[in-house]
C-alpha cells in the first residue's frame, strides 16, 4: 500500500489546478459542444499528464529514464511540424471555396482581419522577445497549424501556452466574437441585407485557383510556402474530381485521426510546473486581444468600404474574416437571422471564411519572413 | 520576461508592412481569380 500513499502525496497543488482546467475544457466540448473533437483530448490529455509519475510522458523516475507516448508523438508529429501540416490537407479538402471564387472581390476582408496579429506582435513585443511576440501574436489567426509551425519555426520557448491558447480560443469563437461585432455595429448596420446572386464557375478556375495561391504565396511569403501548399493541395485533391476516395479520406478519416492526436500530444505539454506561469496568463491575455482586434479590424473595415460603396455591405461578414472556418461564417449567419429572420448571410460570411483561412496562412508566413 | 513600452512604438511599422503584404498577396489572388472566371466562362461551369 506504500506506492498508494507515496503517489498521493507527490500530488501538489498545481496538478489538481490543471485537472481542473482539464475538466473544464472537458465540461466546455460535452456540455456546451465547443470544438469537442479539440477540447475533450486537450481536456483529458490535461489530467493525464498531471498525475504524479504520469507514465504518459517522458521522465526521470529514480534517475532512469522512462519514455511516454505522448512525448513520443510530440517528437513524431509536432516538434518537427508535420501533423499541422497533415492536418492542413484535410481542411483545405473541406473548404469549399466556390462562393468566394464567385466574388473573389471578397477577399479584401480576409485581409482586414489579420490587423489582430500584427497590432498583437507589437503589443506582445513590449513584454517578449521579438520571435516568442510573433509566434505569440499569431494566436489571432484563429488558426491552430498556423500557430504551431509559427512558433516552430521562429523556436519560441511559448509552444505549449501557444498552442492551448490558439486552439482553445478557436472553440471560443461563438463566445468571444458575437460581443465585439455588437458593439462596433449599430442594429441598423447588421440588419442590412445582402442580396446573393448564384454564379458559375468552371471546373478551370477551381483547380488552378490552388495552384495560383500556392505561386503567389510562395513569392510573398516562401517561408510559409508549406503551410499554404498542404491546404492547396487538400483543395486540389478536392477539386481535380479524379481523387474523390483521396478527398474523402483526407477530410474524414485523416482529418479526424490527427485532430485526435493533435489534441492528445497538445496536452503534452500542459504539465504543470511548464504550464502554470504568469507567462501563460500574458500569453492567454494576447491571445484574446488579438482575437477581439481581429474581429474588430474585419467589422471596422467593412464600415470603412460602406463609406464608399452605393451597395452597403453587412458589417458583420468583416468579422468573418478571421480564419476560424467554418465557425465564424456560421456564426455571422446567425446573427444576421437574430437581426431579420429574412437576412440569409450565410454565402456571404462564409465566402468572407475562406479568404480569412487563406489570409491567416499569409499572415503567418509573413511573420515568419519578418523575423525567420 | 521584462517590460519595455518602446518596443510597441519600434514594431509599429510592422502592423503597415504585415497588413500591406496580406492585402497584396489576396489582391493578386482575387485579380487572378477575376481573370479566370473571365477566361474560363463557360467551361464547364457550376453554380456557386
Amino acid at each position: 500500500m506504500s506506492f498508494l500513499y507515496e503517489n498521493l502525496f507527490a500530488l501538489t497543488w498545481q496538478q489538481v489546478t490543471m485537472w481542473v482546467i482539464g475538466g473544464i475544457l472537458i465540461w466546455l466540448a460535452i456540455v456546451k459542444e465547443m470544438e469537442p473533437s479539440l477540447l475533450l483530448p486537450i481536456g483529458f490529455g490535461a489530467i493525464l499528464v498531471n498525475l504524479p509519475f504520469s507514465g504518459a510522458v517522458s521522465q526521470y523516475i529514480s534517475g532512469i529514464f522512462q519514455e511516454g507516448p505522448l512525448s513520443t508523438l510530440y517528437d513524431a508529429g509536432i516538434a518537427n511540424e508535420l501533423f499541422p501540416l497533415l492536418l492542413f490537407i484535410g481542411i483545405g479538402a473541406m473548404c469549399d471555396f466556390g462562393p468566394l471564387l464567385a466574388n473573389p472581390a471578397l477577399m479584401v476582408f480576409g485581409a482586414a482581419a489579420q490587423f489582430g496579429i500584427f497590432i498583437t506582435f507589437c503589443l506582445a513585443s513590449m513584454f517578449f522577445a521579438t520571435n516568442d511576440a510573433a509566434s505569440i501574436a499569431t494566436i489571432a489567426a484563429a488558426d491552430g497549424p498556423t500557430a504551431i509551425v509559427v512558433a516552430q519555426k521562429l523556436h519560441s520557448i511559448y509552444l505549449s501556452p501557444i498552442m492551448v491558447a490558439a486552439y482553445s480560443y478557436m472553440a471560443l469563437v461563438p463566445i468571444i466574437q458575437p460581443p465585439v461585432i455588437r458593439f462596433l455595429t449599430t442594429r441598423k448596420e447588421r440588419m442590412i441585407r445582402m442580396d446573393y446572386e448564384p454564379k458559375s464557375v468552371s471546373k478551370l478556375t477551381r483547380i488552378l485557383f490552388p495552384i495560383i495561391i500556392t505561386l503567389v504565396s510562395g513569392f510573398i511569403s516562401p517561408a510559409s510556402v508549406s503551410l499554404v501548399g498542404f491546404l492547396m493541395f487538400g483543395n486540389l485533391i478536392k477539386e481535380c474530381g479524379v481523387l474523390r476516395g483521396l478527398s474523402d479520406t483526407a477530410q474524414g478519416a485523416m482529418a479526424n485521426m490527427i485532430t485526435l492526436i493533435l489534441g492528445l500530444t497538445i496536452a503534452s505539454q500542459m504539465q504543470a510546473e511548464q504550464f502554470l506561469k504568469p507567462d501563460t496568463l500574458i500569453i492567454l491575455g494576447l491571445g484574446l486581444f488579438g482575437f477581439v482586434f481581429d474581429t474588430a479590424g474585419g467589422v471596422m473595415f467593412a464600415k470603412l468600404l460602406n463609406l464608399f460603396l452605393k451597395k452597403k455591405v453587412n458589417p458583420m461578414i468583416g468579422a468573418a474574416g478571421i480564419s476560424a472556418f467554418p465557425m465564424s461564417g456560421r456564426i455571422i449567419h446567425k446573427m444576421g437571422l437574430k437581426e431579420d429572420n429574412q437576412n440569409f448571410l450565410l454565402m456571404h460570411s462564409m465566402a468572407v471564411n475562406v479568404s480569412g483561412q487563406i489570409a491567416s496562412v499569409v499572415a503567418g508566413g509573413l511573420m515568419l519572413s519578418f523575423f525567420l | 520576461m521584462t517590460f519595455d513600452p518602446m518596443k510597441f512604438v519600434e514594431n509599429l511599422p510592422y502592423i503597415l508592412k504585415g497588413e500591406l503584404g496580406t492585402f497584396i498577396a489576396l489582391g493578386i489572388i482575387a485579380l487572378s481569380v477575376v481573370i479566370l472566371n473571365k477566361v474560363s466562362h463557360g467551361d464547364d461551369d457550376d453554380v456557386a
